[in-house]
């Protein structure tokens, strides 16, 4: 997978991911790498900082919890990383049917 | 495992105690799955399952993957305590800015003050060095001014000043100077000096500024003075040689002769006689007497000088706005050329009756200013020492009017004696009419037709009012009588007419009625003879 098409889509991702409920960053990049096929392996180190970021823009938050000796941090969506995650996602559709249209895929044109 | 905290910053303030940790713990966790999972056959094992114990070797070498795939923790660790300290240490770095801008704002500010405040203290020193140059320079000169005070050139404007009294025939003269000074551009009296002359005739006057001055001198001997002026130069010393009298003028004897009119000759008048002696020339200066200008005299009616006095409105005893005289002894006159200047008359009044706006003193009354016109004649008058110096005055004819009318309100008017060949008649206004009117300020005014001009004027030409008496407590309605001088058979016709009530005597108040002849009295009164010019009396 091309990262340049992946640049600007992690985020959205992350917000997806979480919104079915509560996880940690490990689990993120496992989830995304096995919902996409295997197309989209993150680079794991890059993660935290996006995290952290949209932590930051309070779009998520996190909570605490102790597993096998270990803190483990959960993150969970906010109500505003819902609604980001709800325009962006309008924005990706608007962006992929007109990148499909061009293409000709949603219309059977070869 | 990986030290993650090799590359974090040192601790910070602002630091959230639980950063550090929170970074470590998670990253940590994070890598511990990783390693599971490489532990496990593949990458499609669940999330962070427990790994089964396996050899250290497999241990490193899953461990060694992990971290490949994950990166370098310590660089991701450092990164995410950089984000999270991003605000508070931008927050920092400009407060720091700010507070070091400041600082270099203070520093630079006061800089430049104390740049400020050296410039000047030192334009202060300068300044102080000046004036204590210029100080040390008037001191010197004036310690070398007292050193040397006869230099005949001395520096910066002063020079010395010498004055010299002398005779006509150069021998020095004894008096008393008055020296002031003005410097050039300068007003009033910047400088004054009085000094006595001794026998020697000379005062020296030490060092004077140059400018105008004014020298007052008297001579002690002639009791006269003399006044010039002159002009200190820079420089150039200044004497002034001034030719003095040595003697006054001799006395004289003076007496006055005045022209009253007959009717005022028995009356005790006397006069007053304003004199004003003239400078005379001493070599080519004028000399003037000490004594003051004007000589205000007091003559009797034979023309002697009784007195000289002074007006005053402060006198004890005077009522106040009263202007009196303040009597002096008669003074010595003196070989001077006198200008004449003013001659008025008094009037004999007793004190008692004496009206408020008279000026008084003693028992004389004085015809105030605004009625008797003092005569001003500006005559000049030279007496002779040894000479009998008659001074006449031929005071006119208008003041003369003005002094009978008021002469007529005095008492002494009645003691007058009645000349040969006159009487009197004594009118009062309402028992008279026709065209006559009694003025107190004048003659008899006649009002007449002009086709009776001539027979009026026989009647009342000549007639003149020489009193006007006082009402007395009792009869005539109060009012004033006119005493009139008239000739015998003027007398007879003005009764006649009086009696026909064709004569009206009346105030000015009253109107003037148009006078009613009667056919029987005209002609009594046109068979009157002429008025004889000669013998009128002499007014």
């Amino acid at each position: 997978m091309d990262t340049k098409l992946l640049t600007g889509t992690l985020e959205m991702m992350m917000l997806e991911v979480l919104s079915q409920g509560p996880s940690y960053g490990y689990e993120i990049v496992q989830t995304v790498l096995s919902r996409s096929n295997g197309q989209f392996e993150l680079k794991e180190g890059s993660l935290y900082p996006a995290l952290h970021r949209l932590e930051r823009q309070k779009l998520l938050g996190s909570d605490w919890s102790e597993h096998e000796g270990r803190r483990r941090k959960y993150y969970k969506l906010t109500a505003a990383g819902r609604k980001a995650l709800t325009a962006r996602r309008s924005e990706w559709q608007s962006f992929a049917q007109g990148v499909n249209g061009v293409l000709g895929l949603d219309y059977g044109i070869a | 495992m990986h030290d993650l905290t090799a590359n974090l910053p040192p601790p910070h303030d602002d630091e959230p105690a639980s950063l550090r940790q929170d970074i470590i713990d998670e990253l940590t966790d994070h890598l511990e799955c990783a390693t599971r999972r490489e532990l496990l056959t593949g990458p499609s094992s669940g999330p962070c399952e427990t790994a089964s114990d396996s050899s250290d070797s497999s241990f490193r070498t899953a461990q060694h993957r992990a971290l490949t795939r994950f990166g370098n923790p310590a660089t991701i660790a450092r990164k995410l305590w950089l984000d999270a300290m991003q605000e508070k240490l931008m927050a920092q770095k400009i407060t720091l800015t700010l507070a070091a801008v400041a600082t270099a704002t203070c520093v630079v500010m006061c800089l430049l003050m104390w740049q400020a405040l050296e410039r000047g203290q030192q334009a202060q020193a300068a300044l102080l060095q000046q004036n204590q140059e210029f100080t040390q320079t008037l001191l010197q000169e004036f310690r070398s001014s007292q050193a040397t005070p006869t230099a005949s050139l001395i520096a910066d404007g002063w020079s010395p000043l010498t004055i010299k009294l002398v005779s006509d025939a150069g021998e020095p003269v004894e008096g008393k100077v008055n020296v002031y000074g003005t410097r050039i551009g300068g007003e009033g009296r910047d400088m004054e000096i009085v000094r006595d002359v001794g026998a020697e005739g000379v005062v020296e006057l030490g060092m004077v500024p140059y400018g105008n001055y004014r020298v007052a001198v008297l001579a002690t001997a002639a009791n006269e003075t003399h006044t010039e002026h002159f002009m200190v130069t820079p420089g150039e010393p200044s004497d002034r040689t001034i030719v003095c009298p040595t003697t006054s003028p001799p006395e004289v004897d003076l007496k006055f002769a005045f022209n009253p009119p007959e009717l005022l000759e028995s009356a005790e008048l006397h006069y007053m006689v304003t004199l004003n002696p003239r400078a005379r020339l001493i070599g080519t200066e004028s000399w003037e007497t000490s004594e003051g200008g004007f000589l205000d005299l007091w003559v009797d009616a034979s023309g002697q000088i009784l007195k000289q006095f002074e007006r005053s409105d402060r006198i004890a005893g005077v009522p106040p706005g009263i202007m009196g005289l303040v009597f002096k002894p008669a003074p010595r006159l003196k070989e001077y050329v006198y200008d004449v200047v003013v001659v008025g008359v008094a009037l004999p009044i007793q004190m008692d009756e004496l009206s408020s706006t008279y000026r008084w003193i003693d028992k004389w009354a004085i015809v105030p200013n605004d009625r008797f016109h003092p005569h001003t004649v500006e005559q000049p008058f030279e007496p002779r020492a040894g000479a009998e110096n008659l001074c006449e005055q031929d005071i006119p004819d208008d003041v003369w009017t003005e002094v009978i009318n008021d002469f007529r309100m005095a008492p002494q008017s009645r003691q007058v004696t009645i000349p040969d060949g006159w009487e009197t008649v004594t009118l009062t206004p309402s028992g008279t009419s026709g065209p006559i009117e009694l003025n107190s300020r004048a003659d008899v005014l006649v009002y007449f037709p002009e086709d009776e001009e001539d027979t009026w004027k026989t009647l009342l030409s000549s007639a003149q009012i020489i009193a006007i008496e006082s009402p007395p407590a009792q009869g005539f309605g109060g009012e004033f009588r006119y005493v009139l001088l008239v000739r015998p058979e003027q007398k007879a016709a003005i009764e006649l007419a009086t009696h026909k009530t064709i004569i009206r005597l009346h105030n000015s108040e009253s109107e003037t009625d148009t006078p009613v002849l009667d056919e029987s009295v005209l002609e009594e009164i046109k068979a009157l003879p002429d008025r004889d010019e000669d013998s009128k009396p002499g007014f």
